[in-house]
């Protein structure tokens, strides 16, 4: 079943019915990016808003969640961009970020993934928040799947490697 | 921790994740945010697009390395290629992709008959692969034994051949012919090198059993040089014998040749013939001929050209045409041999010249005290009469620039008793003032009165403007 093609041609149950399905994925991704619920609530709802003015621009070649996605994160990078305008000291702004990754829940799966690159952790964001599979993941950040694979393989490593040596078990370090 | 328990973590955390609980709004406070949702969207596309492209061209250069590899092994890999042709529909496409054809892959293998017998001499084993057989015609195929012509001037040529039935006992009498081999031949023939043996007549054909003893002579050329200058004479060692080697070939049941009734009268020269027919056979194609008795001359060959599908007429090498005539000269047997190494197809067959005896010339008397030869003969002139002791060698020249053999290797004395000639040849000079000058000779013991009779068996190729077109058409018997 298509929403998106069913919102191009004007039926609102299938947008709601889209969001029900995704805007938890959504939410989270959009939360990792901005680390800040109230933002994260209003590109959630913006995404699916945009998905709806621009529902004819949908290719059935592309999954829903891909396309979801696509939207959610150019919003979320637009968001920070503005906000990084709007405050100059934005490098202050990021280390803040990492600063209040202590706290929260959702700055619990973000706090873990910090010892990777902004790139690998953004794969993880992708892979784990809003289940999309190397192909997708490729086809958001101009990749192809055997790198995005390679990166993926590539940051587990790391976690594997940094978590090991500060204590043995993962568990124990991070929860 | 492994890779799998990290990926059980990650997840646990990413559902352990706050969750954003408010049912859809249809509104937000951020739509300040340029919405560049078609760029994106586009921007998706043209990776997913890219991602497509470069998984067909993954695909393409797959097939294009397998096909490749392929025509690699068939080319490469006489097993392979064999593998590949014992397949039916493969083995259509597999003769198209074959770029040296070997033997086995251009010959048409339903005829064949692969014995791979081998025999052993002396620490040497002669291998024959295959064998080609009908009634009239056997040709075998031989491997040479290893390191027999390992280097460039070694050649090796027929010293002595045998061949009998096998049930009987009884010796085959057949017409051999053999073609010297060299490294040089042999890479060209797929390694492997031939000797023909061919019965003529309706009545006569081959057995289905035969044993076959033959043997042969390595002949260095360096060998011979080297030994020459050390000892100041040739040595035995120059000349190897190899062999002999016996084979016991059972053959295949011998295909029924297809005959092609063409009756077709020609005149040429004042000179009419009719080549009746053609039996395609799976070693070559025999031409029937009957020549007219009121003809004023016996025509006593015909000089044969393929034309190639471009144009090029190509003489039909003597060793692939043999002509067989009955003695009165009333009919002949013309023998094409197919081209083992070359794909069965149908041929245009030319026919270029034809050699003529006038009649009143067929029988020529030598009067060796005048040293006269009457009649006087167009084409050959008596060129010296040397006697020695009590035996006389004849020389003649040849006014032309072919060779051939103008007379039988007997000649009649007054009373008409046949006698032979012996320490026949034909020598042939190129000088730059003179030309190519062909002498023909051989040596004889006289009668007492010095008359003999020679008769004619061959003259000059006389070329046909307007030649005849014959289509000699692929065995498929």
């Amino acid at each position: 079943m298509n929403h998106i093609k069913d919102i191009a041609s004007g039926d609102f149950f299938s947008l709601k019915a889209l969001y029900k399905e995704h805007h938890i994925k959504v939410y989270r991704l959009a939360l990792c990016i901005l680390d800040d619920p109230f933002l994260a609530r209003e590109a959630t709802q913006e995404t699916f808003l945009r998905v709806q003015r621009n529902a004819d621009c949908y290719s059935p070649v592309l999954s829903e969640m891909t396309f979801l996605v696509g939207i959610a994160r150019s919003l979320c990078l637009d968001i920070l961009k503005k906000r990084a305008l709007q405050i100059p000291e934005y490098e202050q702004t990021k280390k803040l970020r990492t600063a209040s990754m202590t706290t929260g829940s959702h700055n619990d799966f973000m706090n873990f993934l910090a010892p990777l690159s902004d790139l690998e952790q953004e794969i993880l964001c992708l892979r784990f928040l809003c289940e999309l599979n190397d192909k997708e993941i490729g086809i958001i950040l101009s990749k192809t799947p055997r790198m995005i694979k390679r990166l993926y393989n590539q940051a587990l490593r790391k976690l594997n490697l940094t978590y090991r040596g500060e204590g043995g078990d993962s568990d124990s370090v991070v929860e | 921790m492994n890779m799998k328990r990290m990926e059980r973590i990650l997840k646990e955390k990413a559902d352990h994740m706050e969750v954003h609980s408010e049912s859809f709004l249809g509104m937000s406070r951020i739509h300040e945010i340029a919405d560049h949702t078609k760029e994106i969207s586009d921007l998706l596309l043209h990776n997913c697009e890219k991602r497509m492209a470069k998984r067909i061209a993954a695909y393409v250069t797959g097939i294009a390395v397998l096909f490749l590899s392929f025509i690699l092994c068939l080319n490469v890999s006489p097993v392979f290629a064999d593998t590949v042709s014992s397949v039916p529909w493969l083995h259509s496409i597999a003769s198209h992709l074959i770029l040296h054809r070997g033997f086995e892959q251009t010959a048409d293998t339903s005829y064949i008959n692969e014995c791979k017998l081998t025999a052993t001499t002396d620490d040497l084993t002669l291998t024959m692969p295959y064998v080609i057989a009908d009634e009239h015609n056997v040709i075998f195929f031989f491997q040479p034994p290893e390191g027999v012509l390992n280097k460039e001037d070694d050649y090796m040529k027929l010293s002595s051949i045998t061949l009998s039935d096998s049930n009987t006992g009884k010796q085959i009498e057949s017409v051999n012919s053999f073609s010297s081999v060299s490294k040089a031949s042999l890479q060209e023939n797929d390694n492997l090198f031939l000797l023909k043996s061919r019965i003529a007549g309706d009545k006569k054909q081959f057995p289905q059993a035969l044993t076959l003893t033959v043997s042969f002579q390595k002949i260095s050329l360096k060998d011979t040089s080297a030994s020459l200058s050390e000892n100041g004479t040739e040595s035995d060692s120059v000349l190897n014998q190899i062999g002999p080697f016996t084979f016991h070939i059972t053959l295949n049941d011998f295909v029924e040749p297809v005959v092609h009734t063409l009756n077709q009268t020609e005149t040429m020269e004042n000179q009419k013939f009719t080549i009746k027919s053609l039996k395609t056979y799976p070693t070559g194609t025999e031409i029937q001929v009957l020549f007219d008795e009121q003809n004023p001359c016996f025509i006593s060959d015909l000089g044969f050209s393929i034309l190639s599908e471009d144009g090029t007429l190509t003489e039909v090498a003597e060793d692939r045409i043999t002509s067989e005539y009955e003695e009165d000269y009333s009919s002949a047997v013309f023998f094409i041999e197919s081209d083992y190494f070359d794909q069965p197809s149908s041929q245009t067959l030319l026919l270029t010249s034809l050699s003529l005896i006038p009649k009143e010339k067929e029988y020529v008397t030598i009067d060796i005290s005048t040293k006269t030869m009457t009649p006087a003969q167009e084409d050959i002139t008596l060129l010296s009469v040397e006697e020695k002791d009590s035996s006389v060698t004849l020389a003649f020249l040849l006014n032309g620039p072919s060779v051939y053999n103008p007379f039988a290797q007997y000649f009649l004395d007054s009373d008409g008793l046949s006698h032979s000639l012996s320490n026949s040849g034909t020598t042939i000079e190129k000088g730059s003032e003179t030309g190519t000058v062909i002498t023909t000779f051989f040596t004889l013991t006289p009668p007492p009165d010095g008359r003999i009779t020679l008769r004619r068996t061959d003259s000059l190729p006389i070329p046909i403007t307007d030649p005849v077109s014959i289509t000699l058409p692929a065995f498929n018997g």
